[in-house]
């Protein structure tokens, strides 16, 4: 198994030169005004239906959060509550956010995870006079304009632990900031935009049975067009997250990197680790670590993935039995190649890969295991993005097809 | 009469496990700062924490429910003496 590389050097460095936490909890005119935008957009997006949809799940929510139960008990409690908004917010369908990552798909998402995560994070025997508790914060929290359509999600611990309220940013924080928000703006305004062109023309030439330029084949087209749309889906969400993560530090905020090179990993078991960080964080919390034995790895990697995919599912486009199936199909067979290779490292061909790369044909391993997993990971995500933007199952039958069979 | 072992003699131990697992997963540390967050991914991946909650386990002779797994109880090590002594109530 490769090793997990570390997490970009940027927000670890931003938070050991901020000064210590100092914030108590206590809303000030600076967070109340953050509330307030955040608030106010919200509303602005959203049809009056749906205030009253989030309203009441996130009233909801906060009340099994500081009640006086049992983790398992407010966890059980969230989910019906969140189960029952899932199904309403699909009565209820919503037009897309312009200009927003995935026309906002997102939103409900995240908002799931936040308040999941509060239902389940208070600690026992915990009083409700703490600041935790106080309804101000959990506002914050669940509606903080930023990373409200594309993450990244901050469990609720970590969100106020990265809160550093300054009045004036240090001018080169201040630049760092500014760098990465033009950095994300162009990477999710121009290249991505211009990857998804480009993939689509590949998509339609190979479908139609046309050469580019006279060259390329079909079927080459084919495999360019599925690499080239997890390039631009890649390029979309981190630069979508580079412009939230840079508004959130300029706002106080330093949030944790979300990508750490995901295209170049060697195995999908890096590429779970290092692709869309803090959804892992989440899981790792919430779902890996408290289910099952701490031997049991392979069960609670399954566990990790299915609740990934139930997760998404609920939050879909459109939910049908195509969209389930290629859905549910892509999580599993991710999950399994994750479950296999961890399962694999300390075995004795786990031995001899790490003996290989050692040796002067390392390079050559790791490019061809870069490739595999680009190629395995490509592959896994035509199946999920046709389930999660209600694609046939048909048409992926017929790439595939194509793909494998040159049919 | 509190039989467990002082706090003062398991803490060493379980830095020891922790530089461990560390450099198993290739850190090269040489020593960990108490307050050193094993949680952001810097010190070990998710596997290496379980890997060093099991050795904990075993340090200590406890058996620690997954759901007290979280960065409060094993964020650092300090977190860790805090976590053994207000829920186990180790001493020391």
């Amino acid at each position: 198994m490769s090793g997990v590389g570390p997490i970009a050097g940027g927000a670890r460095a931003v938070l050991e030169d901020a000064a210590p936490l100092v914030w108590d909890g206590a809303l000030g005119a600076r967070e109340y005004g953050m509330l307030a935008v955040s608030l106010a957009f919200v509303a602005w997006i959203l049809p009056p239906a749906h205030w009253a949809l989030f309203g009441l799940t996130a009233v909801a929510v906060y009340w099994i959060g500081v009640a006086p139960w049992g983790r398992n008990r407010r966890l059980l409690a969230a989910l019906a509550v969140l189960a029952l908004f899932a199904w309403a917010s699909h009565r209820f369908p919503r037009p897309g956010v312009p200009l927003v990552l995935w026309g906002g798909l997102g939103l409900e998402a995240f908002f799931l995870l936040r308040c999941v995560d509060w239902a389940v994070s208070k600690k026992a025997g915990e009083s409700a006079a703490v600041a935790r508790h106080r309804p101000g914060r959990y506002a914050l929290f669940l509606s903080f304009l930023p990373t409200l359509f594309a993450g990244p999600v901050a469990t609720h611990r970590d969100f106020f632990r990265c809160y550093r309220p300054r009045s004036v940013l240090p001018a080169v924080e201040l630049r760092a900031h500014l760098t990465k928000i033009a950095w994300g703006l162009l990477k999710f305004c121009l290249v991505a935009a211009y990857l998804r062109a480009a993939a689509a023309e590949l998509r339609t030439l190979g479908e139609s049975g046309e050469a580019l330029l006279g060259l390329v084949s079909p079927w080459l087209c084919l495999w360019a067009y599925v690499c080239l749309y997890l390039v631009q889906l890649y390029v979309a969400f981190s630069g979508f997250c580079d412009i939230a993560i840079g508004v959130s530090r300029l706002l106080g905020f330093h949030l944790y990197e979300n990508f750490d090179r995901p295209l170049l990993s060697r195995s999908p078991v890096r590429w779970w680790k290092t692709m869309h960080i803090s959804a892992y964080r989440w899981l790792m919390t919430h779902v890996f670590y408290p289910y099952w034995e701490h031997t049991q790895i392979v069960r609670k990697i399954l566990t990790v993935f299915l609740a990934s995919g139930l997760w998404h599912l609920a939050v879909a486009r459109v939910v049908n039995t195509d969209a389930a199936l290629q859905l549910l199909l892509a999580v599993t067979i991710y999950g399994a190649a994750v479950a296999a290779l961890i399962k694999l490292a300390p075995s004795r061909l786990g031995e001899a890969v790490r003996g290989v790369a050692a040796t002067r044909a390392g390079p050559a391993l790791a490019l061809s295991q870069v490739t595999l997993t680009f190629l395995f990971m490509a592959l896994v995500h035509q199946l999920f993005w046709a389930g999660m933007t209600g694609r046939p199952l048909a048409e992926n039958v017929r790439l595939f097809q194509a793909l494998f069979l040159g049919a | 009469m509190n039989t467990r072992r002082p706090l003062s003699g398991i803490m060493p131990e379980l830095k020891q496990h922790a530089l461990e697992i560390a450099n198993r997963h290739g850190r090269g540390l040489d020593d960990l700062d108490p307050d050193e967050d094993f949680t952001d991914g810097q010190i070990f991946d998710s596997l290496g924490l379980l890997e060093f909650v099991l050795a904990t386990e075993r340090v200590c002779g406890i058996k620690i429910p997954g759901e007290d797994v979280v960065p409060e109880h094993f964020g650092s090590l300090r977190n860790i003496a805090e976590y053994l002594r207000a829920q186990f109530g180790f001493e020391g």
